[in-house]
């Protein structure tokens, strides 16, 4: 398999033959190609937890019934279905269906604070499981949501001392566009009330941001002793920073009572994705309509194509920036296995922001292959007036593709962190401190597509943060302002 | 315009178009109205272009600019598509490297899409794209190391 095969496919693609006649009339009016409805994700995933079909989202999105119970959701099943089939029914306008703005449905998504007890409470013929908070946790990783849920037993429920009550659960983070989904380890609740028959226990989740694919995150199990520890999951794919998650969704899969050997004595609940809760933790209409005004207008060519800048570039979430540029002129070092030129560097936001070329010896051209990929690596530390160091940089990286060999360009940020504290974290730098800048390595890696490829060739290596090194910095600047 | 240079153009370019189109919005109607859309700019557009690979580019950097803003559009963003493309493959690779296109990130496609399928360089989907150089190549990497994970090592890329 390879793209040869992604060629012959996209070679079949054709465009529809009345599409001709539209562009080649000049039609500006569109026939709608559309059907009335369009089907909306969240509310399509919402709706399929209430036990409606996802093509009666659409109309769900105009029912705006606040503190609707579940229960209620089955009565407008028949009311939903027959408005549903009536649209599906017209004939498409021949002007372009107006769009209809999405509503938050606060009753699928409610917001934490805002939920009633009946909202929180999921009551059963063994017990009740409800819903205390979903908070957040920090740890070196970054921030993330932690749901708190409370487990009662019915006294009629034999339950020992030695007992586990465990339950099996998933929970999942959408932002509001639900294009992104966490999942998370089981959860396992240990019985902690010495009473037979009556139980109750917290169960916490940590919810970590990972993309689709999989991977399993962190459920957070109370011990003996009342402290939570962290049962740890495997294979976080992507650790990078994810957008603001809005929507959770807690998922119980089965809850059983287990022996003190671990042994099943009896089965609550065995319903593989049965969804507990929803949540919210933001104003979701308030995130919305912050987006909404950051939007770009829709282009309408009738009537102003005249003033499109069509080869205009969209926005262009990689432009450098080119404010507080700390470097008069580009400055370089010569190595021997090729030069690094700075262009230049500034602060970004909170970051120390990069931008620089290398061009390689003869020497390393020759290893260079399609397979290789370059990174260069560098790092600024920070010192007083007194010249003592105050601040680091852990190590600003870029990577590309030696497929196009010559000379590369990379830009990239690094956070800068308090040298002095113990503390990982971030630290202003004042103005007058000088920063020196160093080329910490320079390897070229050989891939296979996976990004985990072994280091042949490491040219330079330098501990990072300043530290004793061979090279001088390439390039050494007193800061005329204070960085953020 | 005349309707016969209009004609020309639209044959020659429309599934170009319409391809870079679908790649970027993974679904026919939209990637229709991008193309219905580009063309009705070209065709107000009266500069005249040096050669046809000049006049692509434009076209694609065009196309480009619209899908960008169709899928930054609110609205567009709590649809899904109700129709899509694959009904294209004929071989289990086809079905499965096609997938596996389609599930990148919008960035990632076009670049996949201009650099394997329209066989631009990386400095000319730069140029189409508005991005530099470096950028091209690091979403050009990231794009083939998730196909890679996603299918494994049939995958040879």
């Amino acid at each position: 398999m390879n793209m040869q095969d992604y060629r012959h496919a996209a070679d079949r693609v054709q465009i529809a033959e009345h599409c001709k006649e539209e562009v080649l009339g000049m039609n500006e009016t569109r026939t709608a190609r559309r059907p009335a409805i369009r089907i909306v994700t969240g509310i399509t995933a919402a709706a399929a937890c209430l036990g409606i079909t996802g093509a009666f989202g659409y109309s769900l999105m105009h029912m705006k019934q606040q503190g609707a119970e579940l229960s209620a959701a089955t009565q407008l099943e028949s009311q939903i279905e027959s408005q549903i089939e009536s649209q599906i029914e017209e004939q498409p306008p021949e002007s372009e269906a107006e769009p209809v703005a999405v509503e938050a449905d606060d009753r699928e998504f409610p917001m934490i604070d805002r939920m009633t007890d009946e909202m929180r409470t999921r009551t059963f013929d063994w017990g009740t499981i409800w819903l205390e908070d979903i908070t957040d946790i920090t740890n070196a990783d970054g921030r993330f949501p932690l749901v708190l849920c409370d487990v009662k037993l019915n006294d009629d429920i034999d339950i020992a001392e030695t007992d586990v009550l465990s339950m099996s659960c998933k929970g999942s983070m959408y932002d509001y566009q639900m294009l992104h989904k966490v999942s998370t380890a089981d959860g396992t609740v240990q019985v902690m009330e010495k009473t037979p028959g009556e139980a109750r226990d917290r169960l916490m989740m940590a919810l970590y941001p990972m993309p689709e694919e999989g991977g399993t995150a962190v459920c957070l199990t109370r011990g003996d002793d009342g402290t939570y520890a962290e049962q740890p999951g495997d294979d976080f794919l992507y650790k990078e920073p994810m957008p603001e998650y809005l929507l959770y969704e807690l998922t119980v899969d089965r809850i059983a009572i287990l022996d003190e050997n671990g042994n099943e004595k009896r089965v609550l609940l065995d319903a593989p994705d049965t969804p507990l809760f929803k949540a919210r933790k933001l104003d979701l209409e308030a995130e919305i309509a912050a987006q909404e005004a950051e939007e770009e207008p829709v282009e309408d060519l009738g009537g102003k194509a005249e003033t499109i800048d069509e080869d205009a570039p969209a926005e262009d979430e990689d432009a450098p920036w080119t404010e507080n540029l700390l470097l008069d002129e580009p400055v370089e070092y010569e190595y021997d296995f090729g030069k690094v030129t700075v262009e230049d560097v500034a602060f970004s936001n909170q970051n120390l922001a990069m931008i620089y070329s290398f061009a390689p010896a003869d020497s390393l051209k020759e290893k260079c292959t399609e397979s290789c990929m370059l990174t260069v690596e560098m790092d600024a530390a920070f010192y007083d007036a007194e010249g003592k160091q105050i601040a680091y940089t852990q190590g600003a990286k870029f990577s590309a593709s030696c497929a196009d060999s010559g000379t590369w360009n990379y830009q990239c940020e690094d956070a800068v962190y308090d040298f002095v504290s113990d503390v990982h974290r971030h630290i202003s730098v004042p103005a007058g401190s000088t920063m020196k800048l160093y080329v910490s390595s320079v390897k070229l890696e050989n891939t296979d597509g996976e990004g985990n490829g072994d280091i042949p060739f490491r040219f330079y290596e330098n501990l990072n943060g300043g530290a004793e090194t061979t090279y001088a910095p390439i390039a050494e600047v007193v800061l005329p302002y204070d960085a953020p | 315009m005349e309707q016969a240079q209009m004609i020309t153009i639209y044959e020659r370019m429309k599934n170009t178009i319409y391809r870079t189109a679908l790649a970027y919005c993974r679904n026919v109607q939209d990637a229709e109205d991008i193309t219905h859309d580009v063309f009705l700019i070209r065709f107000r557009h009266e500069e005249p272009f040096p050669d046809e690979e000049s006049e692509k580019a434009w076209m694609l950097r065009v196309t480009v600019n619209r899908c960008k803003n169709l899928l930054k559009s609110f609205r567009r963003r709590f649809t899904v598509p109700l129709e899509d493309a694959s009904e294209v493959c004929v071989t289990d690779a086809e079905h499965s490297i096609w997938d596996a296109v389609n599930a990148l990130p919008a960035h990632y496609r076009i670049v996949i899409h201009l650099y394997y399928y329209e066989g631009y360089t990386v400095r000319e989907i730069g140029a189409i794209t508005h991005k530099s150089e470096t950028s091209v190549q690091t979403q050009l990497y990231r794009a083939r190391k998730l196909l890679k994970k996603q299918l494994g090592e049939e995958l040879e890329i």
